[in-house]
């Protein structure tokens, strides 16, 4: 269970929601994010979120080779129409990345999670690359709905074995999962 | 839970130092030439180098 933290100002909504994201990333790395204002194309109350790694070097159980984690988003924040005089964060786009070497990213990849409408505005619907066998390779957009960085982050502990930095990795990623759903507007 | 480390927040100085650096180590090139290669269409906005860099920055890709 969870006890919703309402935010009263847009600087409260903006300190709670990379306080839960930084949750999110403990439980795979040291690394933090860091966030500053957004691209100088967009509004000023655009915030950029990076990890403090570029990348971030993931260890794997079971003798598997090290897996490399690229993050990165843009959000923010916005009325809570739901809740009168409070605020939340609106994700405006993200890239998840993760490949195998970090010296060679370009060829390296192995799955991608991708939303990014102001990059390309004629694709604007989230997908996602994954390594296939050429001729399709990491070309494909396929259709993926909406990822959160919290299932992003499942994923690799359940199913690409990445060891978890935290004992209680779970506990904290559905609590993180439980309050993404609970407050997303779309997806 | 465990403690954790806190998110730190840059300046917009200080962030767009920091884009610059990552746009140079990964992409041998300036944010004013990594823009530039988006919107002339030199650069795929989607391949794994570019793309987590090329939201960041905010160009339009061609």
């Amino acid at each position: 269970l969870w006890v919703r933290e309402p935010a009263k100002s847009p600087a409260a909504a903006r300190k709670r929601y990379v306080r839960f994201f930084q949750l999110s990333l403990s439980c795979l790395t040291k690394a933090i994010w860091v966030f500053g204002p957004g691209p100088a194309s967009q509004p000023e109350d655009v915030v950029a979120l990076v990890a403090s790694d570029a990348p971030i070097h993931l260890r794997r159980s079971n003798g598997l080779g090290d897996l490399f984690l690229t993050p990165t988003q843009l959000f923010k924040i916005i009325p809570d129409t739901r809740f009168p005089g409070e605020y939340k964060a609106r994700t405006l786009a993200y890239i998840y990345s993760v490949h195998v070497d970090s010296e060679d990213a370009e060829n390296a990849e192995l799955i991608a999670w991708h939303w990014h409408p102001l990059t390309t505005p004629d694709r604007v619907e989230p997908h996602m690359h994954v390594q296939a066998t050429p001729p399709l390779g990491l070309k494909l957009h396929t259709p993926s709905g909406r990822v959160s960085f919290e299932q992003v982050v499942r994923f690799l502990v359940d199913d690409l074995n990445v060891e978890p930095r935290r004992k209680d990795w779970r506990t904290v990623i559905d609590e993180c999962d439980q309050r993404f759903r609970a407050f997303r507007t779309w997806g | 839970m465990e403690t954790y480390a806190e998110p730190k927040e840059l300046s917009r100085e200080e962030f767009a130092a920091l884009l610059e650096e990552r746009v140079q180590a990964s992409l041998n090139m300036s944010v004013s030439e990594f823009i530039a290669g988006l919107e002339d269409g030199r650069l795929d906005p989607e391949s794994p180098r570019v793309a987590s860099l090329a939201i960041l920055v905010g160009a339009r890709a061609r």
